[in-house]
C-alpha cells in the first residue's frame, strides 16, 4: 500500500476552513514564540539550580537563583499556553503524521501530560521552599522538575520526529506482523537534533539575563553589582552556549539521510552561519544595545522555525503528501472571530496587561497609571463587554434561525 | 484499491483509553472552574475592597491569588491539551473532525488564553503596585476573559453531543455546529456551577482571615452567589437534559442516572448546606472543612458530570456522524464527507483498514484469534474494555459471559447490524470478520489465551512492511 | 433462602404443566438454556428484565409462546424482523425448548 495514498486518505473528510498555508504560517509563527519559552524556562531552570548550589559562594548568586526560580515558573506556563497554537495548526495541516505518531506512542504522548503536571508542581515546591537560609535537600524538587521537563521534550521531540517517517509506521505499529496497540515506545529519536533544541536554552537565559539587568536598571532599590554580574554572566552563557549549539547543529546537519538533499540546503546552512555570527557577537550586540543578543535569539528561532518546515517537506514531499492540496471549505465567520479576537482581545487587553506589568516593573514602589493606560484599562473592559454581548447576541440568532425558522 | 482514512488503534487494557480520559478530563474541569470560579470571586471581593475602603481583603487576595488563581490555571491548561492528546490517542477522528470545525474557535480561545496568563502574573503580582482603579480594571478584564474561555469551548463541547438540527449537515457552517441546540443550556449549566466553585474557593480563602468582622462580611458576600449559582445550576442542568438527543436520553435512564443520580443530589445537599452553614456560622468555617468540602464537591460533582457527558453522546464522538469506533457514520453534505459504512459492509474493515499488517488482511482458520482481536480493537475497543471484568464497559461481560460462537455472531448479525440498541454504533461488516469477532470473544471468555499470534514462521519481516 | 425455594417451586411447576401440554417436545434444560442464552442477555437481561426502550421483558414469560416466537423467527416466514431472525438462526430445537424454559423460570 502507497503511504503517500494512506496519508491522503487520512486527512480529516471535512477540509480545512482556510487555505492551508495560513494555517502552516500561524503553525510557524507560534511555534516561534512556544520554542522561546521553552528555551527560556530550561535555561532558567538550568541556572537556577546550579546558582542555588552556589548560594554559599556569595549573595548575588542566591539572588539569581531566587530570580531565576521565579523566571522559570512564568516561563513554563507561557510555553504550555502557546504551545497550544501550534499543537492546534499542526493538527489541521499535518493531522495523519501528528495523529499517527501519537498513537503509536500512546502510553508515551498520555505520560506526557502527567509528568509535566508533576514537574510544573515540583518547581512550584522548589519555588516555595527556595528561601534565604533553605536546606539543600529543596534543590530535589527542582531536580526532579528539570529532568521531567528533558523527558518531555524528549517525548515532544520523538512525536515530532516520528511524524517525519510514514515508511516506518506500519513496521512500528506491527512488527513482524503482529499488532502492538500498546502504544509503550518511542520509535524514533534523532538524538542531535533533540540535544541542540535542549541546548538552546544556554544562550537563551544567557540573553536574557543581559536584557533583565538592563531593565532592573532603571530601578533605584536594585544593586548594580548584582545587575552587572548578571549581565556579565549572560553574556558568558550566551556566547559559550551560542558556541555550543553550533557543535550540535553541524552534527545534526550530518545526520540528514542522504536522499533527502537536506545536507545541501542553504537554509540550515544560513542557520549554522547564524550561530556562529551569534557567538562571536554577543559582546558586540550588548554594547549596541542590551536587547539586541535577545532580538538576535529570535531570528534564530525564526530560521529554525523555517527549518524544521523544509525538513518535514523534504521528508513528506516525495512520498506524495503536500498540504496545498488539501481540501478547503472557507468558514468566514469564524475566520473573522479568530482574527478579530486576535486584534482586539491579544492587542487591546494583552497589549494593557503588558504595558501595565512593563511600567510597574520599572517603577520602585506604587506605579500610578496616567490618562493612556487608565483609558486603556477602561477600554479593555469595555471591549470585553462588547466581544462577550456580540457573541452571544450573534449566537442566539443563528439559534432561532435554526430552530424556529428553519433551514 | 480502496482504503479508509482509519488511524492505528490504541489500547488501553481494562480502563480503555475513555477513563484515561475522563481521569484528565476531571483535573481540567476541577482546575479551570476553580480558576474561572476564583477569578470571578477576586473581582467581587476586589470591588467590595474598592467601595468599602477595606484594603485589607486585597492582602488576602494575593497571598491565595498567587495559589489557586496560577495553580488552577496552571494545571488547567496543561490539562486541557491534555484533553487533546488524550482523545487524539483514543480518537484520532474523533478529534480531527473537531479540530477541522472548530480550529478558529480554538484559535480565538488560545487567544484568551495567551492573555489571561499574562493577565493572571499581572493580577497577582500588581497589587499594592499599581493604583487601586486600575488594578480593579485588570482584574474584571481577567475575569470576563475568563468566562470567555468557556463561552467558547461549550459550543464545541456541545457539539460532540449532537448539532441539534439538519442545518449543520447541510451548510457545514461552524456557526450552525457552534451554536447548537444545547448550547445555551450546557453553558448556563457550567456558569452557575462555576460560581458554585467560587463560593467553595472562596471560604477556603476567608477560613484564613483571622479578624471576625472581616471574615463574617466576606463569608457572607460569598454565600448567598454560591447558593444562587447553585440553584440556577440545577435548574439549567434539568433544561440541558431536555435538549439531549434520543440515544443519549436512553443511555441516562438507562445506565447513567441509577449510578449517579445519588451522587449529583448528595453533591448539591452537600453544598447547599455548607454554603447555609458558612452563611449562618462564620467562624465555624475552619480550613480542612472548608478544604475537604472543597474537594468532595469537585471530584463528587465533576466526576459524574464528565462521564455522563462522555457516555451520553454515545456511539458517536462528535456531531452524531462519527462513531466511537472512528467509523464515518452518516453523510455530511455540507462539508463533501460521506458515510463509510456501506463500504465496511461489503469489503470489511480489514481490507480497507491501512493499519491491517499484511498476514491479517483476510481471515483464515489460522489467523482467526488475531484477526479477531485486531478487530475487536479496532470496532469496540474505543468504548469497551476486553477482558472480564474489567470497569469500562467489559465487551465479554456486556455479552454475559458467552461463550458460544454462533450466538455471539448472531447478536451481531442482528441487534448490532440493525441498531437495535441506540446508544451501540451499528457495526455491519462481511460474515467472516464477524465470525473472527464472535471467536475472540468466545476464547476471552472460555479464559483462553487470545494475545497468541498466528503461525509465526510465515509472519516474516517483510510482512511488516507495507505493501 | 426462602426466594430460592419459591423459586425452585415455580420453575418445577412450570416445568411440570408445560411438559404435560406439549408431550413430544423435548425434554428442556433450563442451565442449557441459561448458559446458550447468555449472548440474548445483551438486551434482555440475565433476570430477563430488559433495560433498554423496545425490547421485550421476557421473565416469567408463558414457555409455550417463547418457543412458538422463536420458531416463527428462526423459520422467518410469518415472523419477520431482522434483529430476532438472526438472533433465532442458529438455534436448534433443543437449544428453543432450554432457552424458552429458562425465560419462563424467572421471576417477573
Amino acid at each position: 500500500m502507497d503511504i503517500g495514498i494512506v496519508m491522503n486518505a487520512l486527512r480529516d473528510p471535512a477540509g480545512v476552513p482556510a487555505h492551508p498555508v495560513l494555517f502552516q504560517l500561524l503553525m510557524v509563527v507560534t511555534w516561534i514564540l512556544h520554542i522561546a519559552f521553552v528555551h527560556l524556562a530550561l535555561g532558567a531552570a538550568g541556572l537556577a539550580i546550579f546558582a542555588f548550589h552556589r548560594r554559599e559562594r556569595g549573595p548575588h548568586w542566591a539572588r539569581l537563583s531566587l530570580a531565576l526560580t521565579k523566571v522559570a515558573k512564568v516561563a513554563v506556563s507561557l510555553l504550555i499556553v502557546l504551545g497550544v497554537a501550534p499543537l492546534l495548526f499542526t493538527q489541521v495541516i499535518y493531522d495523519p503524521q501528528w495523529y499517527v505518531s501519537n498513537v503509536l506512542s500512546g502510553r508515551w504522548a498520555i505520560a506526557f501530560i502527567f509528568t509535566l503536571m508533576i514537574g510544573y508542581c515540583a518547581w512550584f515546591a522548589f519555588y516555595y521552599g527556595n528561601r534565604p537560609g533553605a536546606g539543600r535537600h529543596i534543590g530535589i524538587y527542582a531536580w526532579l522538575a528539570l529532568a521531567l521537563f528533558c523527558l518531555d521534550g524528549l517525548i515532544m521531540h520523538a512525536l515530532s520526529y516520528q511524524a517525519l517517517l510514514p515508511e516506518q509506521w506500519l513496521a512500528w505499529y506491527a512488527p513482524g506482523g503482529a499488532v502492538d496497540a500498546s502504544g509503550a515506545k518511542l520509535h524514533a529519536i534523532q538524538w542531535p537534533r533533540y540535544l541542540l533544541m535542549m541546548s538552546l536554552g544556554l544562550p537563551a537565559v544567557g540573553a536574557f539575563l543581559i536584557a533583565y539587568a538592563h531593565y532592573l536598571g532603571a530601578r533605584s532599590d536594585r544593586s548594580a553589582g548584582y545587575l552587572d554580574f548578571a549581565a556579565r554572566l549572560g553574556e558568558r552563557l550566551a556566547r559559550w552556549g551560542f558556541a555550543f549549539c553550533l557543535v550540535l547543529m553541524l552534527i545534526w546537519q550530518a545526520v540528514h539521510p542522504a536522499a533527502s538533499g537536506l545536507g545541501a540546503h542553504p537554509l540550515g546552512w544560513l542557520l549554522v552561519a547564524l550561530l556562529g555570527t551569534l557567538a562571536g557577537s554577543v559582546q558586540p550586540l550588548r554594547r549596541a544595545h542590551p536587547y539586541l543578543p535577545v532580538a538576535g535569539g529570535l531570528i534564530l528561532l525564526t530560521i529554525l522555525a523555517l527549518w524544521r518546515e523544509v525538513i518535514r517537506i523534504h521528508h513528506l514531499a516525495p512520498l506524495g503528501y503536500d498540504i496545498a492540496n488539501y481540501p478547503v471549505h472557507i468558514d468566514w465567520p469564524t475566520t473573522f472571530l479568530f482574527f478579530s479576537t486576535l486584534a482586539g482581545i491579544g492587542g487591546l487587553v494583552g497589549g494593557f496587561y503588558l504595558t501595565l506589568l512593563y511600567r510597574a516593573g520599572r517603577t520602585s514602589g506604587l506605579y500610578s497609571a496616567d490618562t493612556l493606560v487608565s483609558r486603556w484599562g477602561t477600554s479593555a473592559v469595555a471591549l470585553l463587554c462588547l466581544w462577550i454581548a456580540v457573541f452571544l447576541a450573534y449566537g442566539i440568532v443563528i439559534w432561532v434561525r435554526n430552530q424556529f425558522v428553519g433551514h | 484499491m480502496d482504503l479508509l482514512g482509519m488511524y492505528p488503534t490504541f489500547y488501553v487494557p481494562a480502563i480503555g483509553t475513555a477513563w484515561v480520559m475522563g481521569i484528565i478530563g476531571v483535573i481540567h474541569v476541577v482546575a479551570s472552574h476553580t480558576s474561572v470560579g476564583a477569578s470571578f470571586l477576586f473581582a467581587l471581593l476586589e470591588t467590595k475592597a474598592y467601595r468599602d475602603g477595606t484594603p485589607e481583603i486585597m492582602g488576602f487576595i494575593k497571598k491565595y491569588g498567587m495559589f489557586l488563581l496560577v495553580f488552577s490555571y496552571v494545571i488547567g491548561s496543561v490539562t486541557g491539551p491534555g484533553i487533546w492528546y488524550a482523545i487524539t490517542v483514543a480518537s484520532p477522528r474523533g478529534v480531527g473532525g473537531l479540530i477541522h470545525n472548530f480550529v478558529w474557535v480554538w484559535a480565538a480561545e488560545w487567544v484568551y488564553f495567551t492573555v489571561e496568563v499574562i493577565g493572571v502574573y499581572a493580577l497577582v503580582y500588581l497589587i499594592g503596585k499599581v493604583d487601586a482603579k486600575t488594578h480593579l480594571k485588570l482584574t474584571w478584564s481577567f475575569a470576563l476573559a475568563s468566562w470567555a474561555t468557556m463561552l467558547l469551548i461549550v459550543g464545541i463541547l456541545s457539539f460532540m453531543m449532537w448539532p441539534g438540527s439538519e442545518n449543520w449537515y447541510q451548510t457545514g457552517s461552524t456557526n450552525d455546529a457552534f451554536y447548537n441546540l444545547n448550547f445555551f443550556a450546557h453553558l448556563a449549566t457550567r456558569t452557575g456551577s462555576m460560581f458554585v466553585m467560587a463560593a467553595v474557593v472562596g471560604l477556603m480563602v476567608a477560613s484564613r482571615v483571622r479578624d471576625p468582622v472581616l471574615r463574617r462580611s466576606v463569608v457572607r458576600f460569598i454565600a448567598p452567589i454560591g447558593l444562587v449559582g447553585g440553584l440556577f445550576a440545577v435548574m439549567m442542568f434539568i433544561y440541558y437534559l431536555q435538549t439531549l438527543p434520543n440515544n443519549a436520553v436512553v443511555m441516562l435512564n438507562t445506565y447513567l442516572l441509577p449510578v449517579y443520580a445519588r451522587a449529583m443530589v448528595a453533591v448539591f445537599v452537600v453544598a447547599t448546606a455548607w454554603l447555609v452553614f458558612a452563611w449562618w456560622q462564620p467562624q465555624r468555617v475552619y480550613t480542612p472543612l472548608a478544604v475537604a468540602l472543597f474537594l468532595f464537591i469537585a471530584v463528587a460533582g465533576v466526576w459524574p458530570e464528565e462521564r455522563m457527558r462522555e457516555s451520553m453522546r454515545k456511539p458517536y464522538v462528535a456531531g452524531q456522524y462519527i462513531y466511537g469506533n472512528q467509523i464515518i457514520a452518516r453523510n455530511v453534505p455540507g462539508k463533501g464527507i460521506r458515510s463509510e459504512m456501506e463500504q465496511i459492509a461489503a469489503a470489511g474493515l480489514l481490507q480497507l483498514h491501512p493499519f491491517v499488517p499484511k498476514p491479517l488482511r483476510t481471515v483464515t482458520a489460522d489467523n482467526r484469534l488475531a484477526t479477531g482481536r485486531l478487530l475487536t480493537q479496532i470496532a469496540c475497543a474505543n468504548c469497551h474494555a476486553l477482558e472480564r471484568g474489567a470497569p469500562l464497559r467489559s465487551l465479554p461481560d456486556k455479552l454475559h459471559g458467552a461463550t458460544d460462537e454462533d450466538l455471539i455472531a448472531a447478536f451481531l448479525q442482528g441487534p448490532l447490524k440493525h441498531g437495535t440498541q441506540p446508544y451501540m454504533p451499528r457495526i455491519d461488516l462481511p460474515a467472516p470478520e464477524i465470525d473472527a469477532i464472535a471467536h475472540f470473544i468466545a476464547a476471552v471468555n472460555r479464559g483462553e489465551d487470545v494475545t497468541a499470534q498466528p503461525t509465526p514462521s510465515t509472519a516474516t519481516a517483510a510482512a511488516s512492511q507495507p505493501e | 433462602m426462602k426466594k430460592l425455594l419459591t423459586f425452585g417451586l415455580v420453575t418445577c411447576c412450570l416445568i411440570g404443566v408445560d411438559a404435560r401440554a406439549q408431550s413430544g417436545a423435548p425434554a428442556a434444560d433450563i442451565a442449557a438454556g441459561q448458559q446458550r442464552a447468555a449472548a440474548c442477555f445483551a438486551c434482555h437481561n440475565a433476570n430477563g428484565i430488559a433495560q433498554i426502550p423496545g425490547t421485550p421483558h421476557l421473565a416469567g414469560q408463558e414457555r409455550g409462546y417463547l418457543e412458538k416466537a422463536l420458531r416463527a423467527y428462526r423459520d422467518g416466514s410469518t415472523r419477520q424482523e431482522p434483529t430476532m431472525n438472526a438472533m433465532a438462526k442458529p438455534l436448534s430445537d433443543q437449544d428453543i425448548a432450554n432457552i424458552a424454559a429458562y425465560f419462563s423460570s424467572l421471576p417477573r
